[in-house]
């Protein structure tokens, strides 16, 4: 009976080696080109990188029952595998849309990896999804992510950056700060909190109902707009410029601070 | 599926491109789908405009100087080649049509440089001025044209160019009530709702707002529309902010806003 135990302990650690081995593809895309990632439900982190096409890294691992032999799985949103990694791959135009198959990617982890110049949008407003921060790192493009529970990190990116978060927060590194297209980001319940260099240009517009705005820029607040009489619920709006200004940078939360500091 | 193909074609059918039953396909998708005819009447637009600036005559001014020019060169030429028959006869027939040629191509290239570098006498000011209107019509089309751009900073971009340098056009406002209404990121629909806070003494512009809180189920944007209808003021709010109270969907946040909203109303 012992040794029986030993070579299922034995077996089971084998199974799980195999398992923690991370599959990778990858797929073809030009400069221009969108990377459209939506309803992954697991850990996603995504990094520019200097070779050709989307790389994906993923601990993922294709299990069909044995009993589904020679059958084809249909998962819930009627789309194919047609990656082995939980994801479905659809080029149409300039747009690479991977759709994860729901539950299938549920507590994995996705490591996407992307030429420059190609820009990225992370659809994940499943109410399933994974709450662990989604990381983007060293990106050069336009960055558009929406989700209802998870955080943001963007690090040493450059904008520009479209984000619409409902429960999650957001911490965003600027490396720089792109002037030729702008900044929207709004959370409602998350706070806000970005790193610029100190000399970056740009015309500020702060906005938050119950939460308060910190800084270490130099911001006149005699801009500071009147509060109208009958701007619901009081709320705070700060319009300026900094460092004579440039792009139009709006940031706008509901429930929670804005932090906004010089690096 | 079926739209994005009608829409590929829709240039083609206002160019009258299309065979028969292409054409009938077309017709037959536009009456039965709203989405579609939007996009066909936007396309026919911006066509319309297109072929309208290419239609552009030169002014009076620069075609008066260019026929004066010619002219007078005309004069010359005709002495010189009365010369120069009178000297050696008919011989260089061949030579005297390069020479007008070479005449005319530098006349038109005196005249183009005419129109464009001296621009800034007087009697010029005119055609400066439609030139300029004519420019920034084209931007104007240029900037509604990059709001079917697949990025979502670009068509930002525009809505806050939108925003910043026009008047209230008939054609800016429905371009940005389509965006508020159907642009597929959020953002950029509350962009185009905080743009049209400007406008929003046009009864169109206020209907836009009172359907977008009806139909947008993004709080962020319900938020945004929440604030600017309780500063409008308008009655018709009143209801649409019951109706979000009552929703269980809705987040807190948003409810709370709608609550106090009425209260404003009373």
């Amino acid at each position: 009976m012992n040794t029986l135990n030993k070579i299922l302990i034995t077996c089971f650690l084998l199974s799980g080696v195999t398992t923690l081995k991370a599959q990778k593809q990858s797929f073809d895309v030009r400069p221009g080109d969108q990377v459209c990632i939506t309803n992954v439900l697991g850990t996603i982190k995504v990094e520019e990188y200097d070779g050709n096409g989307i790389s994906i890294e993923t601990n993922y691992e294709k299990r069909i029952p044995a009993r589904a032999k020679g059958l084809k799985p249909i998962y819930g949103s009627g789309l194919e595998d047609n990656t082995n990694l939980g994801i479905n791959s659809d080029k149409e135009g300039k747009t690479i849309t991977l759709t994860g198959l729901g539950r299938e990617t549920k507590n994995k982890n996705y490591y996407f990896k992307i030429p420059k110049g190609v820009s990225l949008k992370i659809d994940c407003k499943s109410p399933f999804a994974s709450s662990n921060p989604i990381v983007v790192r060293n990106f050069s493009s336009e960055i558009e992510i929406n989700t209802l529970m998870p955080s943001v990190k963007l690090d040493k990116v450059t904008g520009p950056v479209i984000l619409d978060l409902i429960n999650g927060s957001v911490d965003i590194v600027f490396s720089k700060l792109d002037q030729k297209s702008p900044v929207s980001i709004s959370a409602i319940n998350g706070n806000v909190d970005i790193t610029m260099p100190s000399d970056t240009p740009a015309n500020i517009e702060l906005g938050t109902i119950n939460g308060e705005f910190y800084t270490d820029f130099d911001i006149k607040f005699d801009a500071k707009e009147k509060k109208g009489l009958s701007y619901v619920g009081g709320g705070n709006k700060i319009k300026a410029q900094i460092n004579g200004g440039g792009v139009n940078f709006k940031v706008k939360t509901i429930n929670n601070n804005i932090y906004l500091r010089k690096k | 599926m079926n739209c994005k193909y009608i829409q590929d074609l829709l240039i083609e059918y206002l160019e009258n491109n299309l065979n028969q039953e292409q054409a009938n396909e077309v017709e037959n998708h536009l009456i039965s789908c709203e989405n579609c005819r939007n996009e066909y009447q936007l396309t026919k637009q911006f066509l319309h405009t297109i072929n309208d600036i290419e239609d552009e005559q030169p002014s009076a001014n620069l075609s008066m100087n260019f026929n004066q020019l010619l002219e007078e060169e005309k004069e010359n030429q005709r002495q010189e080649s009365i010369q120069f028959t009178d000297q050696k006869e008919n011989h260089y027939k061949f030579g005297e049509f390069l020479k007008y040629a070479a005449a005319i191509l530098i006349i038109f290239g005196l005249g183009f440089l005419l129109g464009k570098n001296l621009p800034s006498t007087n009697d010029q000011s005119m055609m400066i001025a439609s030139l300029q209107s004519d420019l920034h019509n084209m931007k104007q089309n240029l900037t509604m044209a990059t709001l079917k751009q697949p990025t979502s900073s670009q068509r930002l971009k525009a809505v806050n160019l939108l925003e910043e340098h026009s008047q209230a056009d008939d054609k800016v406002l429905s371009t940005l009530v389509q965006t508020l209404q159907s642009d597929a990121n959020v953002n950029v629909r509350m962009a185009a709702a905080n743009a049209l806070v400007k406008f929003s003494n046009d009864p169109l512009v206020k209907n836009a707002f009172l359907e977008a809180l009806k139909n947008q189920k993004e709080p962020s944007l319900q938020i945004t529309l929440i604030n600017i209808l309780v500063n409008l003021q308008d009655e018709r709010a009143k209801d649409l902010l019951q109706d979000i109270l009552n929703e269980e969907n809705n987040l807190p946040v948003v409810k709370e806003l709608a609550r106090e909203g009425i209260k404003v109303f009373i």
